[in-house]
Order: C-alpha cells, then structure tokens, then sequence
C-alpha cells in the first residue's frame, strides 16, 4: 500500500525527477537558493560555536571578574573588549551562545514535538477531542506571546529551565494548529481515503502517510520558531526573569550594558546584541529557504 | 501705520536682544519616578517627600547642608532641665497656602492625628491603607505606647510637647519631611484624597499633578522665609537613568538625581553640566541570617569579611563617589568610629578561616536551623539605591571575590516590595541591603536596627549587649557621652563580624550650569526655594 502512496507523493511533488528522494530534491532547491545559503552557514556557524566553545574553552563565570579591566574597548588581548566587571566579552558572547542558541533549540523541539502530536490527535480524532484540545489552543493564543512568557515566569520563578517551560508552552498552539490543518486537508485526500478503505490500521496511517505529509511545513515552523525563542529568551534574559547572573546569557548581557550608551561604551551593548540580531537572522533567512525549497507550489 | 508696527517689532526684537535672554521662571527637576502621594505624614519615599519639601514646613529644619537643627515653623524653643518637657515659640503670621492661619492649635491638630490612632483622619488613613510607619518608629508607636504624653496648645502660637522619657535626637526627628505641618481644614475638606490636593505653608503651592507624567508648583507669593527665586517649578518622572541624564542634556530638564556611576564622569566632562554631591548619608550592607546555622560560626563570618574586596569595588563601581565603609555610621555622623580597622582583603585568610569552621572544601550549601539544607543563594537587590547605585553588578563582583576564596554562592533577587518583605520576614539567608539616614542622628542609624534583638527584619541578630548600650545612649542627652557609646557600638558591631558593612556614597545630582543655589543635604531633604535658573 505504501507504494501507492509514494506513488501519491511523487504526483504532488513534481519537481522530483525519478530516483531522486523528495528530501534530496528538496535540499538541492535549498542550497539553490543564495539566501537560504547564508541562513545555512550563520545558523551553522553558531551551532559549531555553541558545540565547540564549551568543549574547547573552560569557563568559570562565578569568579570571572576583574574590576581593574573594567569597561576596555577593544583591543588584541579582548577583540570585544571587556564589560562592566572586567569580563572578556568574546568569551561571554562565545560561551552565552550555548545558553542562548540551547534556550532557543530545546525549548522549539519541545513545543514542536508536543504541539504536532496534539494538532495530529486534534485533526484526526476529530470532535470532541478536536473541540477540547483547539479550545485550550485558542485561550493560549489569545494572550500576545511574549506577555504570556512573562506572566508563566513570574508566577513559577525566574531562571533558566523556567524560562525554557514558558517559551515551549507559549510556542505550542502554532504547531497544533499547522498539524491540524494538514491533518484535516490530507483526511479528505484520495490516497488516504482509499488506505483508509483498505483496512490499514490509525495508527499505519498516521505514521505513515500523515505525518510525512505534515513534516515540511513544521520544519519550516521550526526554523522560525526557534528564532523567535531566541528572542523571548533574551527577553526574558533582559528583563531578569530567563538565565541569572553571572550565567553569559545574550539578553541578560545586554540588559546589563545598554545603561552604558551615555558614558560611550558601546562594545559592551553592541556584541551580544549582535549575537542576538545575526542568530536570528540567520534562522530566519534558512527558514524562508527550507519554505521555499519544501513547498514545491510555490515553484509553479 | 504698518511700517510703525514692523519698526516697533524690529526694536522690541533688537531691545530684548541687547539685554540678553530673562531669567527662566520655571524650574524644571527630573525624578526617579512617580511620588506616591503628597501627604507627608504617610509617605516614606524619597520621591514623595523630594515634592511635599517644597509645599510644607516642619517646625524646625535642617540648616543648609547640614543636619544641623535651625528654626523653621517654630521661631525659638525651649526644653525643660530634665529633657522632657518641650515649649516651642511658633512664627506669627504664617498662613497655609488656603488662607488659614498657622497657630497652636493647628501644631496640637497634626501631633493628634500622627499620634491617635482613634483620630479621624489617622483612622480613615489606616482604613485606607495607609501607615503612620515614621511616627511609630521614632516616637515609639501610638496611643500610650508614644513617648510623647501630651502636646498643648498654651497660647495662641506656644505648644508645649511633654515626653515620658528624655530622647536625645527629638529635636532632630522633628526635622523629618514626616513630620511636617499640614492644613488641618485642608485634611478634614479632602479625607484621604488629602494626598492628591496638598496644602501646607511652604515655598510652593501646589498646582496640578499630571500622573506619570510630572507635578506641578508655583511660587508661593506669601512665603514666610526666603522667597522663591522661580515662578513654577516641575517635577518630572522619568524612570530610566540614562533616558534622564539625556533630558537633561537635552534641555529639557534643569537637575536630576539617579545618575548611574559611570555618568559621574559624562556630567564631569560636559561644559554645559555641573555635578552636586550630597554629603554621606548612606551605608550598603551584607546581612547574615542567623538562622543559618553555619552563620552562626563567627569564624564564618570573618571569612566573609576578609574575601571581599570592598576597595576595588568601591573604585569601580561608584563612579568615585564612594567610599570604603569599615562600620555602619557613614563618617559624616558624630558617633563614627575613627579608630576602627577594616577587615583586610585576603582570599588565603578567608580560606584559612573557613577551614578552621570545618569547609575545608568551602562553602555553597546551608543548613537552617529546622535542618532543611539548600544551596547558598546570595540575595541581590532589583532597584537602585543610592548605598549599591547598581545593585547586580555589585552584587557580582562581590560573588566573585567569594567564590575565589571558596564560598559559592548563587545570585538571585526579587521585585522590591517582595524583597523587602522577604527580608522583614527574615526568609533571606545572605542579602544585600543600606540605609539613608533620616535626621543625622547616631540613633537613627544604629538603634533602627539593632535595639530589638533577635528581630526576624534584621535576620534575627541576637547582640543584647549592643541593644543596651545602644538604648542607653539613646536616653542620655550629652552629645559627647553618647558619642562615645555608639564608639563603642560600633566596636562591638565590628568585633562579632554582626554584619558587612560595604560603602557610603555620596550621592551625585546633576544640573544644568543655569542652574544657581542648589544646596544639597544628607538627609534629601532640599528646598528649592533658593533656587535660581538663569
């Protein structure tokens, strides 16, 4: 039967010459893409840096402070000069993306698995549980995101893993709706009707052909979600609710320095929120690419 | 006909020109924030009582830049031999801003309603919400717990004040912004809105209050004393430092207070700008909970004292106008302690110190007295306060040079009220705090905090001796005998390693060059009635 719906797949996916995957196809229109290449290599380049830092280098932020090297532009000892406590901006930066990138990662893979198979039960068990489960979707999304996160940790805490439960939960109701969606489309398609009519079994049927078919436009979620969890991050980092001091979190670092505008030291400001800016874009220019390159209507 | 108005116009032009721009009428000061409300006999903050300054007077004030006590309300006064008995000649025709006069019964009315709690307008302040915390704390509480037995009106514009007990700092008390004097017909005709439509008899009478925006005065023409230099003044809120100072580069505003440290030197540097110090007034601490057991080992204590490096954060962070504190009086006030030595700065002594209590390994965990063990948190303050100008990174440098002598502690803070109330509580096991002293007194300092052994606010610091020489220096009222027993105080404060105390600062204003005769004072307390822009 999986035939036929391969059979199925390769109809709707026209591009696809034979013999070539649909995933091969789809990551040969993505590097076609001069955009969705510079969003791969930033988002690549911060996750070797996220990988490698920590392996690389020990950091020890609980003594790092040297108040005799405070607020130095910089310089070849400190390219990204040192901040408010004496502390080598490159290595925080460094260190934070870790922390932040991490944030950002975990908290979208666990809003991306929960919602999915929430928006899948939703579409395919239909009424009462579809009623139920949208409903608490809908009161999620009725609150702006950011307020929501905000509200969740100041009523479980600030602090690292609490700012990573507020973020998935708040990003949830986007993937339930996305898979719910397709889920209602791809029930009333023929190949399913007729897998359907053959006798395979729910839970063949949603592994097998609902979930691929659902699989493109999460990923494309996915990557800019997790931008945006980045942002709600440093967010909450900024407003002293997400990762404590002295934990080298962008947004924290940033809410520590922009007072130093007045006095001229932008370095302290500029790199961490440059780390932020260009992570996010990042996502952000390989999610519209993975878009493009997954969505085959598009190129019609 | 036209052409004689176009040369009028062009002469007034040109006339005003020569003779250069008018003084300003107005005098614009930027605040921290928004007051709470402009009735100062509840208020507490000092963004309340920097407006309520200038639309009130207290029957004595503090002179100049001092806290120096000099006539205000009351033209001279008189204390009986045994210190209790107190007559105070007031200033004859002063009227409050609506009319009325200021007399006796006027004083006998405020002192009543602080004082009673079964006064009406005490009683619908409490109802509403409100507390009359500063009675209460200086005068030791109300009804018959007050120690003050009467107050009388015993002439048109004589009060005698009767106390249970000599206090040696009363005079001073009554210099607080607290206790200053408002018109009775004003409070009975508002009720608790009272706070909303301010009258009282000084420089300025207040005119409107825009919320979250600014407050609004004008010159009051009937001033009895100095008479105000400006028409109007504004009281602006802007909440963000850094927004603040550039308001005021801007123009936009002519003084401000809350400059970060590392503006002191922006000020500094910009020809337009001028920089005021208010003297030390002000001492940021660390406090123990002593119901943390491994607190309670004094040998603990001292490896505190001795990891910190309170020098190089100082220099650092207080944009130099900081000072090193080695005790809690600031050395502006009559009772420091010359004589006392710092801790000095040693990571190996403190390790030294903490082996000897039995961490050789150190210390990131505690143990409180119910047995409930938890990781050591170190408390840091979420506001700004003019002891720890910026609390987190304070806060930070100070972790760091305990964790290099082997204490680990985390970092973590809470919203204002919900710290404090913490603290009061005595839920915080290490914690950040200060005090800016209200009337220049020892007393106010010392006998605040440590006269009540074992209280749950002061983390249940139990030092009976203290509280008794503290208590005792309280009744006597020969200045030189109680300096020498806060002397003492402080020594034994120092000896039990009670508390770290980490700097004083003085805290920076900045003005607008135009701005003349701003005199700052330790307690906050400035009036603008001097004030002069130009």
């Amino acid at each position: 039967m999986s035939a036929l719906a391969k059979a199925m797949q390769r109809v709707a996916l026209p591009a696809a010459r034979p013999g070539r995957s649909p995933a091969g196809a789809a990551w040969r229109r993505l590097l076609a893409s001069p955009v969705a290449r510079a969003g791969l290599g930033i988002v690549s380049a911060f996750v070797l840096i996220g990988v490698l830092t920590p392996a690389l280098h020990h950091y020890e932020a609980r003594t790092d402070a040297d108040l005799t090297l405070r607020l130095k532009p910089p310089t070849g000892a400190h390219p990204f000069g040192t901040d408010t406590l004496g502390r080598d901006i490159l290595v925080r930066v460094l260190h934070g993306t870790r922390v932040s990138l991490g944030l950002g990662v975990s908290s979208v893979a666990v809003a991306a698995v929960v919602g999915s198979l929430l928006g899948l039960l939703a579409g395919y068990a239909g009424r009462r549980a579809d009623l139920v489960l949208m409903f608490c979707m809908d009161i999620l999304l009725a609150f702006p995101a950011t307020l929501l996160a905000i509200a969740i940790v100041a009523m479980i805490g600030p602090g690292l893993r609490n700012s990573l439960f507020a973020i998935s939960l708040v990003s949830i109701p986007v993937y339930a709706r996305i898979s719910r969606s397709i889920v209602l489309a791809l029930r009333e398609r023929e190949f399913v009707t007729a897998a359907w009519a053959l006798g395979m079994s729910d839970w063949r049927l949603l592994r097998r052909h609902i979930l691929p078919n659902c699989l493109p436009p999460l990923i494309v979620q996915t990557t800019l979600a997790i931008a945006f969890a980045i942002l709600e991050a440093a967010a909450l980092g900024f407003l002293g609710l997400g990762a404590q001091p002295p934990t080298p979190e962008w947004g924290a670092m940033l809410a520590d320095s922009y007072k130093y505008f007045t006095s001229g030291a932008w370095w302290v400001f500029f790199f961490p929120g440059a780390a932020i800016m260009l992570s996010v874009l990042g996502f952000n220019l390989l999610g519209d690419g993975l878009r493009d390159a997954l969505d085959p209507r598009l190129r019609l | 006909m036209r052409k004689r108005t176009v040369t009028l116009l062009v002469a007034a032009v040109l006339l005003l020109g020569v003779a250069g721009p008018a003084p300003a009428q107005t005098f614009v000061f930027g605040a921290q924030g928004e007051p709470v409300q402009l009735d100062p006999a509840v208020i507490t903050d000092g963004i309340s009582s920097r407006i309520t300054r200038q639309i009130y007077d207290s029957l004595v004030k503090y002179r100049g830049a001092t806290t120096e006590v000099e006539p205000a309300l009351a033209e001279k006064w008189e204390v009986s031999a045994d210190g209790k008995v107190w007559t105070f000649q007031l200033r004859k025709n002063v009227k409050f801003q609506d009319g009325n006069p200021l007399d006796a019964a006027a004083v006998v009315w405020n002192f009543e309603r602080w004082w009673k709690s079964a006064h009406p307008q005490h009683e619908n302040q409490i109802k509403a919400g409100q507390t009359f915390e500063y009675w209460e704390a200086q005068f030791g509480g109300f009804d018959d717990k007050s120690i003050v037995s009467s107050v009388e009106a015993v002439g048109s514009h004589t009060v005698r004040i009767t106390l249970k007990a000599p206090q040696a700092p009363f005079l001073a008390n009554l210099a607080m912004f607290v206790f200053d004097i408002a018109s009775p017909k004003a409070v009975e005709k508002w009720g608790i809105e009272f706070g909303k439509h301010p009258v009282g008899t000084g420089a300025f009478r207040f005119v409107e209050w825009k919320p979250n925006q600014e407050v609004i005065l004008e010159a009051n023409p009937d001033y009895w004393g100095v008479k105000p230099k400006v028409k109007r003044v504004v009281v602006r809120n802007i909440k963000d430092n850094s927004q603040r100072l550039a308001a005021l580069k801007a123009g936009e505003i002519h003084g401000m207070e809350g400059l970060n440290p590392d503006d002191v030197k922006v000020v500094k540097g910009d020809p337009n700008l001028q920089l005021l110090l208010r003297p030390t007034n002000t001492t940021g601490y660390i406090a123990f909970n002593y119901k943390v057991k491994e607190f309670q080992d004094k040998r603990l204590r001292q490896a505190f004292a001795h990891a910190l490096n309170k020098r190089a954060i100082v220099e650092a962070l207080y944009g130099g106008t900081g000072l090193v504190a080695t005790q809690f009086q600031p050395p502006s006030l009559w009772g420091y302690n010359k004589e006392l030595k710092d801790f000095e700065h040693s990571p190996a002594k403190a390790q030294d110190l903490l082996k000897q209590a039995g961490f050789p390994r150190g210390l990131s965990e505690i143990t409180w007295e119910d047995g409930k063990k938890e990781p050591l948190v170190f408390w840091y303050m979420s506001r700004s306060r003019p002891y720890f100008p910026n609390p987190k990174e304070i806060a930070e440098a100070m972790a760091a040079d305990l964790a290099k002598a082997g204490i680990k502690a985390q970092l973590q803070t809470a919203e204002w009220a919900v710290y404090l109330d913490k603290r009061k509580n005595g839920q915080l096991p290490l914690y950040m705090l200060g005090w800016t002293g209200d009337n220049g007194d020892p007393d106010n300092f010392l006998c605040y905090f440590f006269c009540a052994p074992g209280a749950p606010r002061e983390g249940f610091y139990l030092n009976k001796p203290l509280a008794d020489v503290l208590l005792r220096a309280q009744s006597l009222t020969r200045q030189a005998e109680r300096a020498r027993l806060y002397r003492q105080a402080e020594q034994m404060l120092q000896d039990d390693v009670g508390r770290l105390f980490i700097a004083n600062n003085q805290p920076p204003l900045a003005f607008s060059r135009k701005v003349k005769g701003y005199v700052t004072n330790p307690t906050g307390s400035e009036h603008f009635n001097t004030v002069e822009v130009q």
